[in-house]
């Protein structure tokens, strides 16, 4: 399953979650908003808007799914990870 | 102005704001030390303290939103999570703020 | 009753006639920094201080009632002191007292007279 994220460089807990999925092996991508330019920035945010009607992030894709915020129980059972993965 | 005496003065402005709301900076120290690290960062760049967590845009409006503290912007939201979104701070009786999540308001609504 | 009269926590800050409807007034009673505004020819004599970073309210909009914070846009209800997103927090209201077209303010926080 493709994971993708989008995260802010100055958030916390978008470092614990990138940090989940390599503790776990799990190959990710990530863009980090506050550092695209202007108008990249506006594309990502209109999505996000429709995807969770705020601009808070993280937000991750794994698949088809949607997770806004972080949320290792979730990524988890998305995933399919046994109990005892690394949080 | 170096940054450790304006984290200082930061905390000393928003204690002002959050505890009539029934706020409190989180416990987890290091957690609140990062975030303040940040909000110093983003307010030298920018002029204001934003919100870490939250994106900005290019409209004043939405951005005058996500200012720290923004819990009054975000109060059902943040009241139902005994948190802010960021972390920064959390309701007065949390002694664990690890046990608190990150909810969407959309799941909230949702129930 | 003339509150003023002998009791030094009331000071002449301004004269009536130089209050305009709708405006601003900063004025420094002791040093302290009040805004004193007229609105629908009523007195209102608020804080100078915005409760969220202390950013200046001098220096802000006012429509009707609302004073909004020129940093950040919080807004105040000049009646009452009160945040309009969180009423919980509020800017501190002054006393006045008008006597022969001078304006006292009572620089110890209280209710509005
Ligand atoms: S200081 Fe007034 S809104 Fe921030």
């Amino acid at each position: 399953m493709k994971v993708f994220m989008y995260t802010l460089s100055t958030c916390p807990w978008c470092r614990k979650t990138k940090n989940f999925f390599k503790s776990n092996n799990i190959p990710f991508d990530y863009v980090d908003y506050d550092l695209r330019p202007e108008d990249e920035q506006e594309k990502i945010m209109e999505k996000m808007l429709k995807i969770s009607g705020a601009g808070s992030f993280p937000v991750v894709m794994i698949g088809e799914r949607v997770i806004v915020g972080y949320n290792p129980e979730k990524y988890s059972e998305v995933l399919g990870l046994k109990k005892g993965a690394v949080a | 102005m170096n940054a450790e005496s304006r984290k200082k003065a930061l905390r000393f402005l928003f204690q002002k704001v959050i505890d009539p709301l029934g706020y409190k900076f989180s416990p987890d120290e290091e957690l609140v030390d990062f975030l303040l690290d940040q909000e110093v960062i983003l307010e030298q760049k920018h002029g204001i303290p934003y919100c870490p967590c939250q994106g900005l845009t290019k409209k004043r409006e939405e951005n005058m939103k996500i200012v720290c503290p923004c819990i009054p912007f975000h109060r059902e939201h943040f009241d139902a999570m005994k948190r802010c979104w960021c972390g920064l701070y959390v309701h007065k009786d949390v002694t664990n703020p690890d046990e608190l999540k990150q909810i969407p308001m959309t799941e909230i609504k949702g129930g | 009753m003339n509150p003023v009269n002998g009791r030094s926590s009331w000071v002449f800050v301004i004269e009536d006639k130089k209050l305009q409807e709708n405006s601003v007034n900063l004025v420094f009673p002791k040093g302290l920094s009040i805004l004193l505004i007229k609105s629908a020819g009523q007195i209102y004599a608020v804080s100078n201080q915005c409760a969220h970073m202390g950013c200046g309210l001098a220096g802000g909009s006012l429509k009707g009632h609302t004073l909004q914070c020129p940093c950040h846009d919080w807004r105040y209800d000049i009646r009452t002191g009160e945040f309009l997103d969180a009423k919980e927090i509020r800017i501190p209201m002054y006393q006045w007292w008008l006597e022969n077209g001078r304006i006292f303010i009572n620089i110890e926080e209280g209710d509005r007279s």
